[in-house]
């Protein structure tokens, strides 16, 4: 979705003003935590790489001007800080993850069907985890998704087709156990 | 891609994914990320507006000092015209024309003397030597119709 040209959300956060931020936050926060939350699989790891992209982005607003996707923008900052995130996880604990980015935990759901779904999505690799995330917990389009990982629109719309396929597959999988 | 272009098992597992329970941000969170973009907005870098005077005082200062320095130069700088010639090297060159075209008057021999003489020099000889000693110490003139 690019911004119409002279957003006065774009304007208020190259101005570097605090309402601006806050707008920001209640329209992105939570879609931003979500995803982040999709990478790193602990809620503290996601709101701190949350909290990093608000800091790059009041660093570097100056830049903000003549940006045209926002939301392309702030997940793809997401992405480079949910990995720094990552980065710093491995160092401080030396401890090895099993994929590049951790798989979440399941929320402590025990039993049931919205377990089931969680263990299973959390069972997925990290890209399909990531591009479900972005589509369905941050809603963003395929075209937005396009941008923020540097692809096609039409292989983010086929990545997606396939991640749920895998999901599906998963899921009735541990219904027959 | 939509709902309608998944096949209905997909477009079905998308909805229970949409209305799965997700983490949603909490508000001490959203306390401590605001706080934490106010202070890098406390520690940001010179506004545009602030560098942008800085360079033009730096412009202003260098035509500044460029003006005073060339004005230095033309203080400094000898423009008076060199010296007519010397009556002997006129006499020499209208004998040496005298010899080359007889017929010539004694007025005209003198005239194409002073003028080949003066071609020598043509046209005035401004002597581009300032002394940078003296540009540097020297004060202006306080009356400039004396020199």
């Amino acid at each position: 979705m690019a911004e119409p040209p002279g957003d006065p959300l774009l304007a208020g956060l190259a101005a570097g003003r605090e309402e601006a931020f806050a707008s920001l936050y209640t329209r992105e926060g939570g879609g931003l935590l979500r995803v982040a939350f999709a990478l790193l699989g602990s809620r503290a790891d996601a709101e701190d790489a949350v909290q990093e992209v608000f800091v790059g982005l009041a660093q570097a607003r100056a830049s903000w001007a003549s940006l045209e996707n926002l939301r392309a923008y702030l997940f793809t900052a997401l992405r480079h800080a949910a990995a720094k995130t990552a980065a710093r996880r491995r160092a401080n604990r030396h401890e090895p993850l099993p994929d590049a980015l951790a798989a979440p935990q399941s929320g402590g759901l025990a039993a049931g069907p919205a377990a089931r779904l969680e263990r299973a999505l959390a069972a997925l690799p990290a890209d399909r985890r990531e591009i479900v995330a972005l589509k369905i917990d941050a809603g963003l389009t395929f075209r937005e998704i396009a941008a923020v990982l540097g692809i096609s629109p039409n292989t983010a719309a086929s990545r997606y087709r396939y991640a749920l396929t895998e999901l599906r597959d998963a899921l009735g999988e541990s219904a027959d156990e | 891609m939509s709902d309608s272009e998944l096949p209905p098992d997909l477009a079905a597992l998308e909805r229970q994914l949409a209305e799965r329970p997700r983490i949603e941000p909490s508000p001490d969170f959203g306390a401590r990320l605001l706080a934490a973009s106010r202070a890098a907005l406390g520690h940001r870098p010179p506004a545009v507006g602030a560098a942008g005077w800085r360079r033009w005082a730096a412009v202003a200062a260098a035509v500044l000092f460029g003006i005073n320095l060339s004005m230095s130069v033309a203080t400094d700088t000898d423009w008076h015209l060199l010296p007519g010639p010397e009556p002997e090297q006129v006499t020499a060159t209208v004998n040496q024309l005298r010899e080359l075209a007889p017929e010539l008057p004694e007025s005209e021999l003198r005239r194409q003397a002073l003028l080949a003489r003066a071609g020598a020099a043509l046209s005035p000889t401004i002597p581009l030597t300032p002394k940078w000693e003296r540009i540097r110490t020297t004060k202006e003139p306080d009356r400039w119709d004396e020199r």
